[in-house]
């Protein structure tokens, strides 16, 4: 039974992706996110199903509470804040980004045959796993809003997480709480950065950020 | 006795460091650098000592957590000759400089000077004392940008930073080649690039030599890398022209004979090292002599020439390669000890130059030598020290500097007499000993430029000079490089056998086995106490002579009245200081007779007619290599390193790419 549960989560965190790569809206881009969030606080839960321990329940109900209530409130409160609702003109489009998702996808389902495991090794948890961070990567990568890229930062954080789930057979959490407190207190500097940026630039487009960096054809 | 060293290092550091942090108190910095640099210097000159009276090897060898690195320090009898002049020289320079530094310093930042003095000192010591690649290179790039600082730390205008950008572009030219040449070295080595480590075989060998050639022969301007050398001096103040000449560029000898017990083993060198290192010394000292003699400012004319004395011990390495291959223990042994030998004696001759140098500037305001002169009047004692450094700088018997380039001859000579007399070898061995004559001759006629035009005659630039009597006080750095440049003189017997040790040990690194050794002890028990000694005996019979003249004249000129007149002026009725000979004209018509060497250019617009109204004549010694081969070489680098920017984008998305892109690949590289 945990099995089946667990493959359907995984292919919900698959889909959660490629909606985050496929969207324009930056509120879908939130829901999906938030999906995965609470996603990622059940699946510990259905590795222990038999002899759940209260560190599990714990981390479950921090992470919900963080991914699944904090972060999308945060967001939320940073794009009527920047007044942005869309990410127009990103710098690779929306069907070629579902493009190399897909090629991201068969790419992650080869690794997995080709990773030495000893543990992880059934189930569609640990490519899925793989194609999150992949896809986080390039969504930070393709898309022109800080507040986009920072969607990317927290899938990719987010199939790191699931990486540890799937891979790590014992005391998976402690490792999920490091990564956690990481994402946590990343979000935070992020969401102050773009609050700065908003209020200097009057925009959070992170690719015009290069009118900073030194001139070029100097010496 | 590795312990004083390592505390000497720590003392240069922590001088230059508190020098650093009190730089709101302009005299209390100067003070604590200056400490630190006389500090370091009794540490390391008794550490020193111990090991070469003592002949203690040492080592120490602790982790550093750097890759490759490890903080393997050593001290042998080779290190222990390099250190002397670091820590003496240093010492001496930083009373000098305390005492003398120009205004411009004093008030503004002296404690730039320190950090920066304490630094390239320091690193200096590090360097010879390093027995691990990485540290060693460390210790290499800090001396090498540390000495950069120190050039460029008085001027203020960015015209005239030019000199000191050349110097650092070529000594990181040479240090690009260090690099290469460490990893070639260290190639497959394991964990930390351990001198005791490093080693190569076949054609990594010849490849290495020759990287070890261009990375040290940059430091000390060995030919074809000559023409940048002498660029950071005009523009540094005259005690960091000391720190240049007599610490810095002796690394490049160090370097050099260093890299010799890593590539040394069972076989023999290939002929060709030793001509190579021959021939482009003696190619340094003809070009380096030629081109002090062309010198019209006295701290260009201090600098090549000691590009020309670098020469003279790149040559000397060169001979005992050639000992080394053709299995010539005495010819070897002569090549080695001529060149620690020399160095010693060129480090302290010519630092007492360059700190005369510095008291010539600060009283005459000006480095161009056709605007002084008469200076003896002024300033006597500053010139007969400046007379000794002369002397000794100038190979002329019987200071201290002839022994190091009567074992050069010396061992030219035994090379010659060792060979088929018709064959290649024996001609090189005669070129050589042509060669070194000529290069003697040259380096006397320049410091006869320099001494006589600084010195003699009257001030060709009347007033600018002040009049206030000669502080001896200040002079005491100065004395004391003289009193040991008299004493090396005096012992330079006793110094070679101090050497032989550290020679021997570099002849034997080819020649483990006991076999064939039997010509060099039976040399060294007879004939080497002697060879020194009958020479300098020669010397003082001499110089007893001279003094006889000198004592009958005083005897005939007894009670007699002097009186001083202009000399034979041609009828001319009013002349001046200003139509004295000048440097240039004394030079000329040597310069002429060297011409492709030194590039004398003249622009000429005659007198015409009965009553001539305009005239004039401008004699110009451009650097003919500087227009054209590097200036080529810097262009393609700044084309390459323009396409290279290309990458640095400033958009975060392409750092992001770059770092997935990364990432990936050590992924699929590692599956």
């Amino acid at each position: 039974m945990t099995n089946t549960a667990l493959d359907y989560l995984s292919v919900l965190f698959i889909l959660s992706n490629f909606a985050l790569l496929a969207s324009s809206r930056l509120g879908l881009c939130i829901n999906a996110v938030t999906v995965q969030g609470v996603v990622l606080a059940i699946i510990p839960l259905l590795h222990e199903f038999e002899h759940l321990q209260i560190a599990s329940i714990l981390l479950c109900v921090v992470t919900l509470a963080i991914k699944g209530y904090a972060f999308p409130r945060l967001l939320r409160a940073a794009i009527s804040r920047a007044k942005v609702r869309r990410e127009v003109e990103p710098l690779i489009g929306y069907s070629t980004s579902l493009l190399i998702g897909l090629a991201m996808l068969v790419f992650a389902f080869w690794l997995q045959s080709r990773l030495p495991l000893t543990h992880g090794g059934e189930g569609i948890l640990l490519p899925a796993a793989f194609f999150g961070i992949l896809a986080g990567f390039f969504i930070t990568i393709a898309r022109r809003k800080a507040l986009t890229q920072i969607l990317g930062y927290l899938a990719l954080e987010n199939g790191i997480f699931a990486f540890g789930a799937a891979s790590l057979s014992e005391h998976p959490w402690l490792l999920e709480m490091g990564i956690l407190l990481d994402v946590f207190v990343a979000v935070l500097i992020m969401g102050v950065a773009l609050f700065h940026i908003s209020q200097e630039f009057d925009h959070i487009d992170a690719d015009r950020l290069a009118s900073l960096r030194d001139p070029v054809g100097e010496s | 006795m590795l312990q004083y060293v390592t505390w000497a290092i720590m003392a240069y550091g922590v001088g230059g460091i508190a020098a650093w942090a009190l730089r709101r108190r302009a005299v209390a910095a100067s003070h604590l650098g200056a400490l630190g640099c006389i500090l370091a210097a009794g540490l390391g000159l008794y550490g020193v000592g111990g090991c070469l009276f003592l002949r203690q090897l040492e080592s120490s060898r602790q982790l550093w957590n750097v890759p490759l690195a490890s903080m393997n320090l050593g001290l042998d009898s080779l290190s222990a000759w390099f250190l002397i002049p670091v820590f003496l020289v240093g010492g001496l320079v930083a009373i000098a400089a305390l005492r003398n530094l120009p205004g411009d310093y004093a008030a503004n930042r002296p404690h730039e000077h320190w950090l920066f003095l304490n630094f390239t000192l320091g690193g200096a010591a590090l360097a010879i004392v390093a027995r691990n690649a990485v540290l060693f290179l460390f210790a290499w790039e800090l001396m090498t940008v540390a000495s950069f600082m120190l050039v460029e730390n008085t001027q203020r205008t960015p015209g005239s930073r030019t000199g000191g950008w050349v110097y650092l572009s070529a000594g990181h030219l040479g240090c690009a080649a260090l690099f290469a040449l460490f990893a070639l070295l260290g190639a497959g080595k394991g964990m930390a690039l351990d001198f005791s480590a490093l080693s190569a075989t076949g054609g990594a060998l010849s490849a290495a030599f020759l990287l070890a050639v261009v990375g040290f022969g940059a430091k000390i301007g060995l030919f074809p890398f000559q023409s940048y050398y002498p660029e950071a001096y005009p523009p540094a103040p005259a005690h960091v022209g000391a720190v240049l000449s007599g610490v810095v560029g002796n690394l490049g000898i160090y370097g050099m004979l260093r890299i010799l017990y890593l590539l040394g083993g069972e076989v023999k060198p290939p002929l060709w090292w030793g001509y190579l290192l021959l021939y482009a010394g003696l190619a340094s000292g003809v070009v380096g002599a030629a081109r002090a003699l062309a010198s019209k400012d006295l701290s260009r004319l201090l600098a090549w020439s000691s590009v020309e004395n670098y020469g003279l011990m790149a040559s000397g390495i060169g001979l005992g390669l050639l000992g080394a291959s053709a299995g010539n223990g005495v010819l070897s042994y002569l090549g080695f000890t001529a060149t620690i030998l020399h160095m010693l004696n060129h480090s302290i001759s010519k630092s007492l130059l360059f700190l005369g140098a510095g008291t010539v500037y600060a009283r005459t305001g000006t480095r161009s030598l056709d605007r002084m002169g008469g200076l003896m009047h002024r300033l006597p004692l500053t010139g007969i020290l400046f007379l000794i450094g002369a002397m000794g700088a100038a190979c002329v018997p019987p200071l201290n500097g002839f022994a190091g380039e009567f074992l050069l001859l010396a061992a030219a000579f035994q090379g010659a007499g060792g060979y088929n007399p018709a064959s290649v070898a024996a001609a090189t061995m005669f070129l050589a000993v042509v060669l070194f004559a000529l290069v003697g001759g040259l380096a006397v006629a320049s410091y006869c430029k320099a001494f006589g035009f600084v010195f003699l005659g009257n001030d060709r630039n009347p007033g600018a000079v002040s009049t206030v009597r000669e502080n001896r006080r200040l002079l005491l750095p100065h004395l004391v490089l003289a009193a040991v440049a008299l004493v090396f003189a005096g012992a330079s017997s006793y110094l070679m056998r101090l050497i032989s040790p550290t020679a021997e040990t570099l002849v034997h690194l080819w020649r483990r086995s006991p076999v064939g050794n039997h010509d060099l002890e039976l040399w060294l028990g007879q004939d080497r106490l002697t060879l020194l000694d009958s020479a300098f005996v020669g010397c003082w019979l001499l110089g007893g002579c001279v003094a006889l003249v000198y004592l009958f004249r005083t005897f005939l000129l007894r009670g007699k009245k002097r009186d001083a007149a202009p000399t034979w002026d041609c009828g001319y009725a009013a002349p001046t200081n200003r139509m004295q000979y000048t440097a240039s004209s004394f030079a000329r018509p040597l310069a002429e007779n060297l011409q492709p060497l030194v590039n004398v250019t003249d622009q000429e617009e005659a007198p015409r007619g009965l009553f001539p109204t305009s005239a004039s004549f401008l004699s110009r010694i451009p650097l003919v290599e500087t227009a054209w081969g590097f200036s080529h070489l810097f262009k393609l680098f700044a084309r390459i390193a323009g396409r290279i920017r290309v990458m640095q984008a400033g958009r975060v998305q392409v750092y992001l790419l770059y770092m997935a892109v990364a990432l990936v690949v050590l992924l699929l590289w590692k599956l």
